[in-house]
């Protein structure tokens, strides 16, 4: 990625700043924020009338229900709390893959996520996830420090072998409260990835899954593989000796098919959502689109 | 054992050996490349193992299998072969007997002698055109003999020369190869030697000189009862048919057939006669036909038997008669026979004396007889009185009376008392009158006079004849010969020394028998006693008049096609034959050939033919200055035998376990 160009354009910017993350549950804030909670408190948003009780705040007081009832009515407000966001991206060799990179995508997401969620005075942290949790910037807050986080995202890189599932084990303690957790990844390590929901669900955080794949991976034919391959994985270093053809590549569809179907029961069994992102897609059209569909943002 | 493309196969064996090697060794060179991850690849992951340059080998069956299969065919390829008959020096011969004997297919095998001739022979020449030092010829015969090849090394024209050699009905005559064969060892140049593939059933060739000259090889083709276990059943064959009508009768015909057995035991034959292909026997007999005594003599004479069958039959046809059972040689089983038509005779009398004489002739069924005057005859050129059939015109015979005659036409004649103008001939008188004479000797063997008594009759003042050498004295009476028999440049002609008038002869009754007997013998005509033609001989026939088309060429055709050109003779008769196959000819345009040859009969009927047992030598004459000696050739040896093809055949066996075995591994490991 050129250092000169920003991970989300001014444009896409002023569009992200009409959004707001969304969970699937009602999550208790720390401060107070743009979030309703379940707290009765001081925001402008009517929740309910209850009789009135020594020592309740008098600004409160319906009187106009009083001059008809002749009696003290207390009129509550929802209280806006702020939301623990987590947004975590593999940063495994792996996510080096493809063109654009997995990895090059996942911190456009993560950084189109993050300024929704700073922009909405959510407690936002980022996480670098590799074998363990490689790097961090907890908790934020506000606008202010958006420009430290593009900064810290940017300069993220695709190495090593990743476990998704032990480096959540490490992340979970992290999240000060339940919140919404994001993982941006290609989880080609299914029990890893069951590992890591099932960690972060226990927290009762909302969890989201984008899985992120390149057009090479979904569509080896485009790849410009032919012939007899010595293929090597780039984090295990396992080689597989393949010889490319027809043949080769509809099996590796179907495979490919049922490793994402199961994928996706995973999610769905551990209560996350799940959605695949081909690396080459637009930002935009992904944030505004696919993760507007999924709720992720609303 | 000897390897005859040894070099080939090391050849072939360098190239091969170490690919299929390498093959298990050597393996697949693959481009690097980086994925994310292998995990989707999984169903590639066999073949990690063939990721290195170089594995350890393994003990595999399949392997061992592929290199036996292999190994096998490098054998093949350089052909194995076991050592047979050495080459012989000089010019070799390969003589093929293809006459009828060799259709016979011996007990144990499925092909016919030929056949095992020509593989015998195919055998022989692969050693030959390599070794001989001169090359090899290929030489057929039957009937007659012809080399199929000039002297050659080239193994692919000789083998080509013997796989065109086709089977004939004809008889076999060694002589012709004899002659042949004979006739080069005289002429010199290299030593000749004659491989000769036959069975042997033919009579020994006449001594001639250059014979000696030849080494002669016999490779022997029969049966092989002693290894087979079978023993042959003989043969049974027609070698011999004839018909004649009935003078009295003419739509009577009496059917002479002639059989042989060569079976040891005697066969109780069945010949069925039947007529123009209609189905339905004319008639049906049973022969009883001796064995030919001892099995393992070959020189035993088969058993003969002939019989007669009586048939009815008012018009010409053609007759089959056929013989059962057959025995294991075909050709001789049926035979065909055009049977004469009933023929009518126009006789001339010609001068004066000859009242009993025509009274006899004309006593003669179909007999007609017209007179005529010395003058009258002597005017007439040959065409009016030779006879021709189609037209009409012409005699059959003459009867000479007193009178001069200063020529005679090319008419058979029966003169009694004149000279008659044969170059030599003389009639003296007798030297003194008034004697009386007798028949003292006359040849009661000849058909003119057969079953004749002659010894009563008187003759007075005979003169007697003095006969040229084309002449024969028939009768002597006192004073010398009293009846010539002349055959004048084709013409019989009888001649009597005595008129009639000098005799008492026509008051006996063996006047007219003498009369009908010399009428038919000067008129004997060839078709009369049914035709037929042999396979292998040459027949002339004439051309139909008034076909206008002397210069069309004639197809007989039947078994196979045989196509007559016209002779330059000016008439266009035409020459059928030889034919190989016996059969029904029929010729093609009819219109062509006279009615009574448009279908010809063509026939093996050789006794020595048929007589197909193997002979177990080849007896040779060795020279023609020692009358009686001979030699036996010797006999020829295994042939080298090449054992390629068995090595192929265990090649693909071994190829066909080792696709078993891989099929059934395939099969446990999708399981």
């Amino acid at each position: 990625m050129p250092e000169a160009e920003p991970l989300i354009t001014p444009e896409l910017s002023a569009r992200l700043d009409r959004l707001d993350l969304r969970s699937a549950r009602v999550l208790p804030g720390g401060m107070q924020g743009e979030r309703r909670s379940k707290k009765r408190g001081r925001s402008v948003e009517f929740a309910d009338f209850r009789p009135y009780a020594v020592g309740d705040d008098l600004r409160r007081i319906d009187w106009n229900l009083y001059a008809r009832l002749d009696r003290l009515i207390m009129r509550e407000f929802y209280e806006e709390q702020d939301l623990a966001v987590a947004l975590a991206i593999d940063v495994s060799a792996s996510m080096g893959y493809g063109g654009p990179s997995k990895l090059l995508f996942a911190q456009r997401i993560v950084a189109a996520l993050g300024h929704v969620a700073l922009s909405r005075l959510n407690r936002t942290g980022f996480f670098a996830l590799g074998d363990g949790v490689d790097g961090q910037l907890a908790w934020l807050r506000g606008r202010r420090p958006m420009a430290e986080a593009m900064a810290v995202l940017g300069s993220l890189e695709a190495e090593g072998a990743g476990d998704i599932g032990r480096a959540s084990r490490r992340l979970a303690p992290l999240i000060p409260r339940a919140g919404v957790v994001v993982l941006v990844g290609d989880f080609y390590d299914r029990d890893a990835l069951d590992t890591a929901l099932r960690v972060l669900s226990a927290g009762r955080c909302d969890v989201y899954v984008l899985q992120v794949l390149s057009p090479e991976e979904l569509e080896p034919e485009s790849a410009g593989y032919s012939g007899d391959l010595r293929l090597t994985d780039v984090e295990t270093g396992a080689v597989a000796p393949v010889t490319m053809g027809a043949a080769l590549y509809k099996r590796y569809r179907q495979r490919l098919a049922s490793f994402l179907d199961q994928t996706r029961e995973t999610c769905d069994r551990l209560g996350a959502r799940h959605a695949l992102l081909r690396s080459d897609a637009s930002v935009a059209d992904v944030v505004l689109g696919d993760l507007r569909r999924l709720g992720v943002v609303g | 054992m000897t390897f005859l493309a040894l070099p080939a196969a090391l050849l072939a064996a360098g190239l091969t050996v170490p690919v299929v090697t390498a093959l298990y060794v050597l393996k697949l060179r693959r481009t690097p490349a980086a994925a994310p991850s292998t995990l989707l690849w999984a169903q590639a992951v066999h073949d990690l193992e063939a990721n290195t340059p170089f594995q350890r080998f393994r003990n595999r069956l399949l392997f061992w299998l592929q290199l036996l299969a292999l190994l096998l065919l490098l054998l093949a390829v350089a052909r194995p072969a076991l050592e047979g008959e050495s080459a012989p020096k000089g010019r070799a011969v390969v003589v093929i007997d293809r006459s009828a004997s060799m259709n016979t297919v011996d007990p144990g095998f499925t092909t016919t002698r030929l056949e095992r001739a020509q593989a015998r022979a195919l055998e022989l020449i692969d050693g030959l055109a390599e070794a001989s030092g001169d090359g090899a010829a290929v030489l057929v015969f039957a009937e007659s003999a012809e080399f199929q090849t000039d002297f050659t090394r080239d193994a692919g024209r000789l083998r080509g020369a013997v796989e065109r050699v086709t089977p004939t009905d004809q008889r076999s005559r060694f002589d012709a190869v004899a002659a042949l064969l004979g006739g080069m060892a005289e002429g010199g140049g290299p030593p000749i030697t004659a491989l000769v593939l036959s069975d042997g059933a033919f009579a020994p060739p006449a001594m001639r000189p250059g014979l000696a000259e030849v080494a002669w090889r016999y490779g022997r083709i029969g049966p092989e009862a002693e290894s087979s276990g079978e023993a042959s059943e003989g043969n049974l064959g027609v070698v011999g048919v004839s018909a004649r009508r009935s003078v009295d009768e003419p739509e009577r015909v009496e059917v002479l057939v002639s059989l042989v057995n060569t079976s040891t035991t005697a066969v109780s034959a069945t010949l069925v006669l039947s007529i123009d292909g209609r189905p339905g026997a004319v008639a049906t007999r049973s022969v009883d036909v001796p064995g030919a005594g001892d099995a393992q003599d070959a020189d035993a004479e088969p058993g003969k038997a002939s019989a007669i069958v009586r048939l009815t039959l008012p018009d010409t046809g053609v007759l089959r008669v056929a013989a059962s059972p057959g025995g294991d040689l075909e050709s001789d089983d049926t035979a065909w026979l055009v049977l004469p038509e009933r023929r009518s005779l126009r006789v001339l009398a010609v001068g004066p004396g000859l009242g009993y004489a025509r009274a006899a002739a004309e006593a003669i069924p179909g007999v007609r007889v017209e007179a005529m005057s010395i003058e009258a005859f002597g005017a007439l050129g040959p065409a009016d009185l030779v006879r021709n059939r189609q037209a009409g015109t012409g005699y059959d015979a003459a009867l000479l009376g007193d009178g001069a005659f200063s020529s005679l036409p090319a008419l058979p004649t029966l003169s009694f008392g004149v000279e008659v103008p044969v170059q030599g001939l003389r009639l003296v008188p007798p030297e003194a009158k008034g004697r009386a004479s007798a028949w003292l000797d006359w040849d009661r063997g000849h058909p003119v006079l057969a079953n004749l008594e002659l010894a009563d009759l008187t003759l007075y003042d005979p003169g007697r004849w003095v006969l040229p050498a084309s002449a024969e004295s028939l009768g002597v009476g006192l004073e010398g010969p009293v009846l010539a028999g002349v055959k004048d440049g084709g013409v019989r002609r009888l001649a009597l020394s005595f008129a009639l008038s000098q005799t008492d002869w026509p008051l006996y009754v063996s006047f007219p028998a003498f009369m009908d007997n010399a009428l038919r013998w000067l008129t004997l005509d060839p078709g009369a006693a049914g035709r037929f033609v042999r396979t292998g001989v040459v027949s002339r026939f004439e051309r139909a008049v008034g076909a206008g088309e002397e210069s069309r060429e004639v197809v007989w055709q039947g078994p196979e096609r045989l196509a007559s050109p016209p002779m330059g003779d000016g008439r266009g008769d035409l020459l059928f034959g030889p034919a190989d196959r016996a059969g029904l000819y029929r010729a093609e345009p009819a219109e062509a050939v006279l009615p009574g040859d448009r279908v010809v009969a063509v026939n093996l009927c050789d006794a020595q033919e048929s007589d197909n047992r193997a002979a177990a030598s080849l007896v040779i004459a060795a020279s023609a200055g020692t009358p009686g000696a001979s030699t036996t050739a010797e006999v020829i040896g295994d042939s080298r035998r090449e054992l390629w093809t068995w090595l192929v055949a265990a090649a693909i066996a071994v190829l066909c376990v080792e696709w078993l075995v891989y099929g059934l591994r395939s099969r446990a490991s999708l399981a």
